[in-house]
């Protein structure tokens, strides 16, 4: 047990996240294996978004044991140290920041010295003035870059936020509903750049859009009820009876 | 990890607290006849203070990262070991004892340390200032206004104290005074515009830490008057000796040395705001909440200082100041030096500021203002930054509180009325929130409307009109003067390039050049 334990990058058991009685994660259990890129899908109200919260440390679960790496016990550290730890998400809703420009953004983003005396006093080296363009290529902002971000379309916010994620240089990414919003063409983009990211990455993607999850082409996890109703290929889980049931009803 | 090393100072604090307590009331109860050794209450409140200065000291240094933090949290306990030496010489151990020293050999040693951490002090912040401005883009916006500053700084104290009370260009000395209040006023409403408009921390306790630098120098100032009072009592202020008081209360020593006070004038309301910082960013109490306690401090401090027990002179305040640094208060000369002091330290103040938020520091601040669990997300611890923000905006208030006191000659508890926190928040309003020349502006304009109409027929309805002018310009002008200036700036700008196609302005990727207002509150 603890040698598998210690081989994956994220590892969920038994947790258990109640609101006020509503249990929106029951007895959940995940493990992540390095470099994997993994789709979870489910109804509304299935805990998607209950789980991102846990691992990112923005609730704390009631029971339950959440490992990063194997060793980090991620249910004892705050926002800040989970992120530095190279755990990156992205938010279901784009927030950027709206009144800083889309460079800006980037460069907070990037990785480095969190620590005010740093941020006061450091000064932007040659090194991270090329991965800050090389970022904005990659996210097709690069003729953005002075633009404030409030003024960006959805989808272009979406793919800033995506930036911002691999500024960061996260072990792992979260990245809930990215296609949301977006056109089906910035739809199979968005599908390829999360492909690119996922080969240097392990990546966990939320998502709605099953035609964006076909495009993706990898392991499915269906939540239902705050815990795991199915796990496999999309294939075997669109043929499984249970998931069936819970998509279209009795 | 660090987790346990906190918890372990804490413990370690605790018990040098009660090691503490039980030696003064063993040294109290047992001691006194054999040995000579008295122990009174006002030591007992030395020691109480010496020992909660300790544990800020040791909750610095063990949340200090960086080696620099490492550097400050150990001159920090340097200087507390230093006091507890002192206190124990001097109070402690009784005459004729070995290491006994005399409290005019104390008072020497304390004026001296600090005339030395202030130097170190001010190396440290001029060298923390030039590493600010080394590669910053202040812009010419920013030197513009510190060239205005500077030119002010020189100009009004020439055509006050060179020019005949005839010549058209003469300033009259009554204008000297007016205006360097005013340019205090505007140093206390950069701090609050700082906060307030970059870090979305709303104060209404503001004018707290301004009222307590200024009480700091007042004391200095009460202490140069000596043996000139009403009752020429060389050893205590008038309003002791009213009192019935016998000696100087232990906080009132050593403000006789104006390094010693200038220390204070930066250092009681910089710790007040870490340790009231240091409480409310890690409960991450924010918005309403905050502000509601920020008005509650500088409430319960305005009871405190118009109690006479408290030893600050009760209802009157401190008042009737004869010198500063041996120079009459009352000179023309003073009053101008005071100025031109006033106007640099604005300048200073606005230079600081501008290098910060233009830094990446500044960006933080806007982004954790604007979105502060997404900052969060990205690994900034929020508190840190706001805890750092929110001190240096009190020494900043504390010292323009320092300046106005010798310029108006008096201090008193009214000065920490909520009233006066509010005012500071409209004259931001007005300005212009999220700049910095908008906090300036707006505290001079309002300040010069407030002396119009408060010298005249009209002096009963100034509330009104203050009032009046704060629903207009949040009606009006919700980005206060400056704000708007700057959107018709920056709508003409975009007129103007309406022309040519907006792909090639951009194409240099974050040139000067911006389209639709980019950055409208880094932008001046």
């Amino acid at each position: 047990m603890d040698d598998k334990l210690s081989q994956t990058v994220l590892y969920l058991d038994g947790v258990n996240v109640s609101f006020d009685g509503f249990r929106a994660l029951n007895n959940l259990s995940l493990v992540i294996e390095p470099g994997e890129m993994r789709a979870i899908i489910g109804p509304n109200g299935a805990g998607k978004t209950t789980m991102m919260d846990v691992v990112t440390g923005k609730t704390k679960p009631d029971s339950g044991a959440v490992f990063f790496d194997g060793t980090v016990d991620l249910t004892k550290m705050d926002e800040a140290s989970i992120a530095s730890l190279g755990i990156g998400r992205k938010f279901q809703k784009p927030t950027v920041f709206e009144s800083h420009s889309v460079r800006d953004n980037i460069v907070l983003a990037l990785e480095g010295s969190r620590e005010p005396g740093a941020t006061l006093f450091g000064r932007e080296g040659a090194a991270q003035t090329t991965r800050i363009d090389e970022l904005l290529r990659i996210i097709r902002l690069d003729g953005k870059a002075s633009w404030p971000a409030s003024k960006l379309s959805h989808g272009q916010k979406q793919w800033l936020e995506i930036g911002m994620l691999l500024a960061q240089e996260p072990k792992l990414l979260l990245v809930d509903e990215p296609a949301a919003g977006m056109t089906d063409a910035e739809t199979a983009e968005t599908a390829v750049l999360l492909k690119e990211i996922a080969r240097t990455k392990t990546v966990i993607v939320v998502e709605h859009d099953m035609a964006f999850v076909r495009d993706l082409g990898v392991k499915v996890t269906v939540l239902h009820e705050g815990s795991v109703l199915s796990e496999g290929s999309l294939d075997h889980v669109s043929a499984d009876p249970k998931v069936i049931e819970v998509y279209l009803g009795r | 990890m660090s987790g346990t090393i906190v918890g372990r100072v804490l413990g370690l604090c605790i018990l040098v607290l009660i090691l503490i307590g039980a030696a003064a009331l063993v040294l109290y109860g047992t001691l006194p006849d054999a040995s000579g050794v008295v122990i009174d209450a006002a030591d007992m409140q030395m020691i109480g203070v010496w020992a909660v200065v300790l544990v800020v000291a040791l909750a610095v240094q063990s949340s200090a990262k960086t080696l620099a933090g490492q550097i400050v949290a150990g001159l920090f306990i340097a200087l507390v070991v230093f006091a507890g030496a002192m206190i124990l010489a001097g109070r402690v151990i009784p005459p004729g004892q070995p290491f006994h020293l005399d409290f005019e050999r104390i008072e020497a040693a304390v004026f001296w340390v600090s005339a030395a951490v202030l130097a170190l002090a001010a190396i440290a912040g001029l060298a923390a200032l030039g590493g600010l401005l080394w590669g910053a883009r202040i812009g010419w916006t920013g030197y513009l206004v510190v060239a205005i500053l500077l030119l002010v700084a020189v100009a009004v104290p020439v055509l006050n104290l060179w020019t005949a009370p005839t010549h058209p260009l003469h300033v009259p000395n009554y204008a000297v005074s007016l205006f360097g209040k005013y340019l205090t006023y505007a140093l206390l409403a950069l701090s609050v515009g700082l906060i307030w408009g970059y870090c979305g921390i709303l104060s209404l306790g503001h004018g707290a830490f301004f009222a307590l630098g200024g009480y700091a120098i007042g004391m200095y100032l009460m202490r140069q008057i000596g043996a000139r009072g009403v009752y020429a009592n060389p050893d205590l202020p008038d309003f002791m000796v009213f009192l019935n008081w016998r000696e100087l209360p232990f906080f009132w020593h050593f403000f006789d040395g104006f390094p010693y006070a200038t220390l204070m004038v930066m250092a009681v309301p910089g710790v007040l705001a870490f340790v009231f910082g240091w409480f409310a960013f890690r409960s991450r109490v924010t918005g309403v909440y905050l502000s509601i306690i920020t008005q509650a401090l500088t409430y319960a401090l305005l009871l405190a200082f118009f109690r006479n027990d408290f030893g600050f002179g009760g209802n009157n305040g401190l008042t009737d100041f004869k010198d500063i640094l041996g120079f009459n208060i009352q000179a023309p000369t003073t009053r101008a030096t005071l100025f031109a002091a006033s106007a640099i330290a604005l300048a200073i103040g606005y230079l600081m500021c501008r290098a910060m938020v233009s830094s990446k520091f500044g960006k933080v601040l806007v982004a954790l203002r604007d979105a502060e669990s997404r900052t969060r997300f990205l690994g900034y611890r929020v508190e840190r930054y706001k805890l750092a923000v929110f001190v240096i905006s009190a020494a900043m208030a504390g010292v323009a509180g320092a300046l106005y006191v010798p310029q108006v000659g008096i201090i008193n508890p009214g000065e920490f009325a909520p009233e006066n926190s509010i005012e500071a928040v409209i004259w931001v309003a007005v300005g212009g929130r999220g700049t910095l020349v908008g906090p300036i502006i707006g505290a001079t304009i309002v300040n010069y409307a407030k002396t119009v109409f408060t010298t005249g027929a009209l002096a009963p309805y100034w509330p009104f009109v203050l009032g009046g002018l704060f629903v207009v310009v949040t009606l009006f002008l919700p980005k206060g003067i400056v704000g708007t200036v700057q959107m018709i700036w920056n709508r003409m700008r975009e007129r103007r390039a309406a022309a040519p196609p907006r792909e090639e302005r951009n194409a240099d990727g974050h040139g000067t050049a911006v389209p639709p207002q980019a950055n409208p509150q880094l932008a001046e």
